[in-house]
């Protein structure tokens, strides 16, 4: 079978041998869609099978055709599909729909196609020992697998880490915590995706299993980038992402530096309102609205200075994918796990929410002093390899080690 | 594909940690203690099952569990030893890990506890880690943390002395031991004698150097109701147990002295006085067989001899008092003392002259203890903060001592103790009321109380309640009760203990609803002590009935509440109709801060109109028509039908905020805008989110100043605030009228200082921080801005603090803070408080511009600038190198300056003076007359 190493070739500290555990699989409800989870479960599935593990993705149900996507994936990689079609959505029957045929009907289905997705999981899980860990990416996956028999904390099954794929602040928002606390409580991991909201899931929802593991940024190598004076944005034109701050703290920088752009990659709801107010603000010559771009990376690459003056964010990873291109960038503190990602004025600068001056202040620091905006580059680079696949599988394989209590003691603190 | 379980899976024989559980007949739940640890989300552990050799099936089910899982061990002791000790320290023999830790047989792990443990160990080289234990209550099924303060954040001590408050979790099992430690210092649990937790975890605290804390939960801890089952160590005050605890004490000092750990053995002492010998004479007071009582003394006797004297100035002035009425065996003295020791810092007993000294006793028997006595140091409160507490305060000792029921409601007899003397003593008798709250109003029906005698320090009193003018019908409808102590300018509201043999009492209710159905109000004890009446819980048919007025009466609640979106509009409408008909030339209609207040602006210009007997009609609207006590004149409800009419048909209205959102004002009304306060953050259309502002924006805030005239003080204000909002109407000029008493009648109101009540010889600081968005609601506000405990311990002995916060931004101020600080956010006028106070705190608020005209001391303590400052508003300008005096940010450079304001004086009058000149402009005294002579002179122009 290919992609199994011999164990000869491990290096020491990685592999199978050094974890305990043999077999990783990882579940989350669509293993096919265009990007997010079922793209995280793809890059780390390869990584993993690299590292000498067997490794299967389970989806819960396969993706609709709009949003199917075929990812590269190594054949030895097992990848099954639970449901054959797309299950009806949860219906919520309360005391008064349980008059409605209709409604009760729809539970019905839906309880039917949940109980026949769960049945075909079962033998799978039975075949699991304490060899395998289950990677569980969502939710909904905890909810299929304990029903279909995984038992968490029991000695001869598998274990199981649990992970949320958003920030704490938007479990909260669309409605999860309940479930989460629910289903994840007693799976032997729960790991969020930064530190911030490992604490937050912590002390709020009283889970003691909270850890996190950052989500691995892909990275391509390419020649030195050739940098334009232009300051660069990558967001949909929304009432979320709120560009028109950015337009109005750009009306105030832009006269001192006539050479610098404003480019506005992106494509929205807002897109006229936008292009009135670079009119009326009178930056119609620095500032355009670039539509899509198929190429992010490479914009990144010739851009000096990534901007981001959101409302509300969960984990915004593209400040990470700017800091892969060297770019550092200047924004609002607008997620809860902005600093874990930006250490102001070391790889970037965050500055305070709907804060014009704060924005003004922090695009001039880095537009008038070349040094200083190539050292926050340099830095933001370095420090994104905390995202690198490399690292984010020696902390995957970090936690199974202290699971199956393997790690080993790390050297005494002076 | 088949893969051998076993190469990978966590061997047996290479434990992590090693999980004693020692049970004595409990076979019950011993296979739930040791499936929580088999459980763990860490497997590689083992259990040792340590049997303080039961007699029940407990071998048979270790048999079943050794053969069911391999990682589970057992022994079993040849006879039983009666305690803790012998098995955790035969099971800590055998342990073959790293680590150790110890379960009783009727508690659980948490789940994750070993893994989370374990992992704090490792990482940083930890002897000894701890996690947050939860107590879960059976008899309620609740859970309460213990000592949640400890565990808040993950840490490493490198000594306990940093954290001696880790002294009070002196439990063992919730904390994970390195073997190699255990060994070193050869630890071990005492043997054969009860609390050897107490010992072991002071054995460990006092050798430990790398003690780690996570906050996670580890250990859930089952508490059995008390009358089921008792846990060995929860026995209170047999004596045996009250020997055993004294001994492990004396132990724990003892290892503490030899280690050198004075925080620890500071906080073992500290909490002897304040726990142990507390519940000991509490305990012989309260019990009817004297031989107990007399042993139960003999024994703390002793420990509190042995006590050095200092470690006593911690107790609060009852606790203390108590002890050493312990001391002297004076049974009436101890339970006086208990019992207001009890409720809320009440203040029982008299006080007695003896010598030089100022000496506690109950009412009844007492003779002076020796001089230079324990007792007597004790008892001695001549040097005591307590008699600086103001009256207002001050909770006087108000005891039921019977209640009797009449042909109609009750007949309520009591004592009230004064030991201060601060309504007794006098020719003239105080006056009290009762005053009867129900739960959820605001109003309170009031009943005279009849005084049968007054005695210095000591009133008997009785109260008649034939009705209670607020009910409801709900089910167990609760009503609180206090009394109002009134006298010589001096005002007290104290809530009443009951006497111990009262709980219990009922009688009919009186009238009402479910009085049709007998139903009966008894007295009882809140949860925080005070007695209050309930309806009591009704038996049989009568209770079906009940139950039915009870759901009537919350539908009709909810209904009122869910109605307001068609009160908004029916006021609406009516305010339309008002709008429609002619204006009232004569009416004015005052306002200030929206209804909360009767003061600022408004109040001075109604005050001087009042002086000219012009004839007009004055109206005020309050939120609250029922408060403001010092108001005398016509007034309305907010909100209300008749306010609707007053704002659509007043031929003037002056007000300093605003008007409602939905009210414009008339072209034939006149609006004056006394505005309340000179702006130091950025306004209206100056702020800088508002710099590109939108057509709309504009027209919206500048459509908000549709004044007809507006009070300007200075050239600054028009520069900023009338900028701002591009005011260009009529601008009343050269001061604000609620500056014109400063001016006028700068010396405090001595009404005032004789209700307020402060200790002479302090200097008075009144504190006035301004609103902060990101404090509301928050019970921290007071700790983030100022350490109120650090001001008590460096400033409370020469100086006394006014706190006036925004009344979003409230303080809790705990009730020993008394006789050093007071909260007066009740004061309305603030202009009373400038005058008595002698000097001014405060950081971004325009009290500021106001206090500077009494010429005294001003400090500016912005412990946020940089945050504050920098939000999107923006400031005016830079307060730091700009203030009207020193500016500091630090709670010690506060302190410092507070101390040294007096010396200063020649050099912080010539900032103030510089201040004033640059943004204050001109205050005569005659601006109130300026906005009447407006005010007239435009009713006469409009006639």
């Amino acid at each position: 079978m290919r992609g199994r190493p011999t164990v000869g070739d491990e290096r020491a500290g990685q592999g199978p041998g050094s974890t305990g555990i043999r077999r990783i699989a990882l579940v989350g409800i669509e293993h096919s869609r265009l990007g997010g989870v079922a793209g995280f479960m793809n890059t780390l599935a390869n990584g993993l099978l690299g590292r000498g593990y067997e490794v299967e993705i389970i989806g819960l149900q396969p993706s609709s055709p709009g949003n199917a996507y075929a990812f590269e994936r190594d054949p030895g990689i097992t990848v099954r599909t639970i449901q054959e079609s797309i299950p009806p959505d949860w219906v919520r029957l309360d005391r008064l729909d349980r008059l409605n045929p209709r409604k009760v009907a729809a539970a019905r289905r839906w309880q039917r196609t949940r109980d026949r997705g769960v049945a075909k999981l079962r033998p799978i899980v039975s075949g699991w020992g304490p060899e395998t860990l289950i990677i569980c990416t969502q939710i909904q996956g905890m909810e299929y697998l304990v029903p279909a028999g995984l038992e968490p904390g029991n000695p001869q099954g598998p274990y199981v880490i649990a992970q949320y794929h958003g920030s704490r602040q938007m479990s909260v928002a669309v409605g999860s915590v309940r479930r989460l606390r629910r289903w994840c409580a007693n799976a032997d991991r729960f790991l969020a995706l930064t530190p911030t909201d490992a604490e937050e899931f912590r002390i709020r929802d009283q889970l003691n299993n909270t850890g996190f593991i950052y989500n691995p940024v892909p990275r391509q190598r390419h020649g030195p980038a050739q940098r334009e004076d232009v300051v660069v944005s990558l967001n949909r034109y929304d009432e979320q992402k709120s560009l028109d701050w950015l337009l109005r703290a750009w009306a105030v920088v832009s006269p001192d530096f006539p050479q610098w752009r404003l480019r506005l990659y992106g494509e929205g709801p807002l897109r006229d309102e936008l292009a009135v107010l670079i009119h009326e603000l009178g930056v119609s010559g620095t500032a355009t609205l670039e539509g899509i771009t198929s190429d992010p990376e490479s914009v990144l690459r010739r851009a000096k200075i990534y901007a981001l003056s959101s409302q509300d964010e969960g984990l915004p990873l593209t400040i990470v994918e700017a800091a892969v291109a060297g770019v550092p960038t200047v924004s609002f503190d607008c997620a809860p796990g902005i600093r874990d990602l930006i250490d102001d004025g070391v790889n970037g600068v965050v500055v305070p929410k709907n804060h014009v001056s704060g924005l003004v202040t922090g695009l001039r620091q880095l537009m008038a002093d070349d040094a200083l905006r190539e050292r926050l580059g340099v830095r933001a680079e370095q420090d994104s390899g905390r995202f690198a696949l490399d690292t984010v599988l020696d902390r995957w394989e970090d936690e199974m080690r202290e699971l199956t209590g393997r790690s080993t003691p790390r050297p005494a603190v002076v | 594909m088949t893969l051998s379980t076993e190469a990978v899976c966590a061997k047996p024989d290479t434990p992590v940690v090693s999980v004693v559980v020692i049970g004595y007949n409990d076979a019950a739940n011993l296979s739930r203690a040791v499936g929580s640890v088999l459980r763990q989300s860490l497997r590689a552990v083992e259990v040792i099952i340590s049997d303080d050799c039961s007699t029940d099936d407990t071998p048979e089910l270790a048999g079943a569990l050794l053969r069911s899982d391999p990682r589970v061990r057992y022994v079993r002791q040849p006879r039983n030893s009666g305690g803790c000790g012998v098995p955790r320290n035969e099971g800590m023999k055998l342990a073959r890990a790293p680590f150790v830790m110890f379960l009783d047989s009727d508690d659980e792990l948490e789940r994750h506890a070993c893994y989370n443990l374990v992992k704090m160990a490792r990482e940083e080289q930890c002897d000894v880690v701890s996690g947050r234990c939860r107590r879960h209550h059976l008899q309620n099924d609740t859970w309460t943390t213990w000592y949640p303060k400890l565990y808040q954040e993950r840490r490493v001590l490198l000594d306990i002395e940093q954290e001696p408050d880790f002294l009070f979790d002196s439990i063992s099992t919730n904390k994970l031991y390195r073997q190699s430690f255990l060994e070193e210092h050869q630890l071990a649990f005492p043997e054969r004698v009860k609390y050897e937790d107490l010992q072991f975890t002071a054995h460990v605290y006092s050798v430990v150097k790398r003690f780690g804390v996570i906050p996670e939960t580890v250990y859930h801890w089952r508490i059995y109701p008390t009358d089921v089952r008792r846990t060995i160590t929860h026995q209170r005050s047999t004596p045996q147990n009250l020997a055993d605890r004294l001994h492990a004490i004396r132990t724990a000092s003892g290892l503490f002295v030899e280690h050198d750990k004075p925080a620890l053995l500071e906080g073992l002492l500290g909490k002897l006085l304040a726990h142990d010998a507390r519940i000991t004479v509490e305990d012989a007071a309260d019990t009817d067989d004297p031989e107990l009582h007399e042993r139960l003394l003999d024994l703390i006797e002793p420990e509190l001899r042995a006590v050095p004297r200092e470690f006593y100035q911690r107790l609060s002035a009852m606790a203390r008092v108590a002890l050493g009425m312990g001391l002297m065996r004076n049974r009436a003295g101890i339970q006086q003392a208990t019992m207001a020791s009890r409720n809320r810092g009440s203040l029982a007993g008299r006080i007695v002259r003896q010598g030089d000294r100022l000496l506690w006793a109950p009412w009844s028997t007492w003779s002076a203890p020796p001089a230079g006595s324990l007792e007597e140091f004790l008892t001695d409160l001549s040097h005591d903060p307590i008699r600086d507490t103001p009256t207002p305060l001050m909770r006087l000792f108000h005891v039921l001592d019977r209640a009797e029921r009449l042909p109609v409601g009750v007949r309520l007899r009591g004592t009230t103790h004064d030991p201060l003397l601060k309504f007794t003593g006098r020719d003239e008798w105080p006056e009290l009321t009762l005053r009867i709250r129900l739960r959820g109003r605001r109003q309170r029906q009031e009943v005279p109380v009849h005084l049968s005698s007054v005695e210095p320090g000591h009133i008997r009193w009785q109260v008649d309640v034939p009705r209670f003018s607020n009910r409801d019908n709900q089910l167990q409808t609760r009503w609180w009760l206090d009394i109002r102590t009134t006298g010589g300018g001096l005002v007290n509201d104290s809530e009443i203990c009951l006497g111990a043999e009262l709980g219990g009492f009922s009688f009919p209710e009186p009238a009402g609803a479910t009085s049709h159905l007998r139903s009966r109000i008894e007295l009882y004890v809140t949860r925080y002590g005070d007695a209050a009446f309930r309806r009591a819980r009704m038996q049989g048919r009568p209770a079906k009935a009940a139950r039915v007025l009870h759901r009537t009466d919350r539908l009709w609640e909810e209904a009122n509440s869910r109605s307001r979106r068609i009160q908004a509009n029916i006021r609406e409408r009516a305010y339309e109709l008002a709008r429609r008909r002619p204006v009232f030339k004569n009416l004015v209609l005052f306002d200030s801060h929206m209804g909360k207040q009767y003061s600022d602006n408004p109040r001075a210009v109604y005050e001087e109109l009042v002086r000219r007997n012009t004839g007009l009609d004055i109206v005020w609207d309050f939120l609250d028509p029922d408060g403001h006590p010092d108001y005398h004149g016509r007034r309305i409800k907010r909100h209300s039908l008749p306010y609707t009419q007053a704002l659509g048909r007043a031929g003037s209205i002056v007000d300093n905020q605003g008007l409602p959102a939905w009210a414009l004002k008339r072209p034939d009304q006149r609006h004056v805008q006394t505005w309340h306060g000179t702006p130091l953050k950025r306004m209206a259309l100056h702020k800088l989110e508002n710099l590109h502002a939108s057509p709309e924006t504009v027209a919206r805030i500048t459509g908000e100043a549709a004044w007809d005239a507006l009070v300007s003080p200075s050239d600054y204000f028009e520069r900023t605030l009338v900028d701002s909002y591009r005011f260009t109407g009529k601008l009343i000029r050269g001061g604000s009228p609620r500056n014109d008493v400063l001016i006028n009648n700068p010396d405090p109101d001595p009404m005032l200082v004789r209700r307020l009540d402060l200790p002479e010889r302090k200097s008075v600081v009144l504190y006035a921080p301004t609103f902060r968005e990101n404090l509301r609601d928050s019970r921290r506000a007071a700790d983030v801005l100022l350490d109120l405990g650090r001001w008590i311990e460096e400033m409370g002995e020469t100086h006394y603090l006014l706190l006036r916060s925004h009344y979003l931004n409230k303080f809790a101020v705990k009730r020993e803070y008394a006789p050093y600080l007071m909260d007066v956010s009740h004061v309305e006028e603030i202009s009373d408080l400038y005058r008595l106070s002698d000097m001014l705190v405060t950081d971004y608020s325009s009290v500021m511009f106001d206090y500077i005209w009494l010429d005294k001391p001003i400090i500016i303590y912005a412990p946020d600038y940089e945050n504050y400052t920098q939000d999107t508003r923006g400031t005016y300008f830079e307060l730091r190198d700009d203030a009207p005096g020193p500016f500091c940010e630090t709670q010690e450079a506060l302190h410092s300056l507070v101390r040294t304001a007096r010396e200063d004086q020649a050099r912080m009058t010539e900032t103030r003076r510089s201040f004033r000149d640059r943004y204050c402009g001109d205050e005569d005294g005659k601006a109130s007359a300026r906005v009447v002579d407006f005010l007239l002179a435009d009713r006469q122009a409009r006639r």
